[in-house]
């Protein structure tokens, strides 16, 4: 089983992916007491945010995955939150991306390719979706560079209806 | 793979063994939390909620370096209830609570449980001496923290609620 301590590290170009800890309460809970949470279920207090990071850090143990702080390879300051999902009532595995600060470089992009290859290659996914708010067209841009193609929209019980895009699956060639 | 904090220890007492809560409480804890009885530990709460609540629970324990376990049954294996050192931004400070299942209750376990994680947390958590926080309606577990040496401190509130701060004895010597 998969613990909190043995969260893997992953490393691209220009991030490092590691493990959520105490030093990320700060970023996170000024993330999402922003208004860029607007497509992600609104603002957060930072007693909400605090509990949120201990859940990310559960998600681990509970599903054998999950998100991964993500910070830039010279300072260990989060950037954001990226990774994959699977809370109880989610229709099936997610990838998503949260990045904070320093949008607009493609950071959410390559740190969602390293996650995804992670799914694929060490847990044995062949297939992800990425679930997306309507209106989140910074989102939808991040999913179509990544290959995502659209599916019917899933009315989530309680987030409402959101938008579907399905990762493509390295074992089929691409259609 | 990086080490990020040290595994949840687990800890044994006479009958009981306290250890890492896990994916597989769920479906009692779900039960647990859609019950009334879970009204002053954050409940009640549906199966997503006890879901994101379980994982909470473990990234505490990576957060704040201490957190609950869930106590089993050595001979059973059986589920009974948790206990431990509660310590999120709302408390006034870490806090030791317990809380057992109906089936549970009347045999002593949550005296010993208690008993086990307080001396635990003292000797190596360096916490000493914590809080309880108790309603004022809970005869049972006021009794305990009477039972356990603990004494009457003050009025607060935890979870948006009134309820009474019990302060527990050291026991480090």
């Amino acid at each position: 089983m998969i613990t909190a301590n043995s969260i893997p590290t992953l490393e691209t170009e220009r991030l490092i992916l590691r493990a959520p800890g105490p030093q990320d309460h700060a970023p996170f809970a000024s993330f999402l007491a922003s208004d860029a949470t607007r497509y992600i279920g609104g603002k957060q207090t930072e007693a909400e945010a605090w509990r949120y990071l201990c859940q990310v850090i559960g998600h681990w143990s509970m599903r054998g995955f999950g998100r991964w702080m993500v910070t830039l390879k010279d300072d260990n300051t989060a950037i954001g939150l990226v990774g994959l999902h699977q809370p109880l009532d989610w229709p099936e595995k997610e990838i998503g991306w949260y990045i904070w600060s320093g949008t607009g470089k493609g950071y959410a992009r390559e740190a969602g390719r390293a996650a995804l290859a992670h799914a694929y290659e060490a847990l044995g996914w062949t297939t992800a979706i990425s679930m997306i708010n309507p209106g989140n067209d910074a989102s939808v841009r991040v999913a179509e560079s990544m290959g995502a193609v659209r599916e019917p929209d899933y009315d989530h019980p309680r987030h409402g209806p959101l938008m579907i895009y399905r990762h493509p699956n390295p074992a089929e060639p691409a259609a | 793979m990086i080490a990020m904090t040290d595994p949840i220890p687990v800890l044994d007492t006479q009958r009981l063994t306290l250890r890492a809560p896990r994916k597989s409480d769920l479906p009692t804890l779900t039960a647990f939390f859609e019950t009334e009885r879970s009204h002053m530990v954050g409940g009640p709460a549906d199966a997503n909620e006890t879901f994101a609540k379980l994982a909470s629970r473990i990234g505490h324990w990576a957060i704040r370096g201490h957190g609950v376990w869930h106590i089993e049954h050595r001979k059973t294996g059986d589920f009974l209830g948790w206990v431990g050192i509660g310590n999120p931004p709302a408390f006034d400070e870490p806090e030791l609570g317990w809380t057992l299942f109906a089936h549970a209750e009347g045999q002593g376990y949550a005296y010993e449980a208690a008993r086990a994680a307080r001396a635990y947390a003292a000797v190596h958590l360096g916490l000493d001496s914590p809080i309880s926080y108790i309603h004022a309606d809970n005869s049972r577990s006021l009794a305990l923290a009477a039972k356990l040496g603990a004494t009457y401190e003050r009025e607060g509130v935890v979870l948006n609620k009134p309820c009474q701060v019990w302060r527990h004895p050291k026991e480090a010597a």
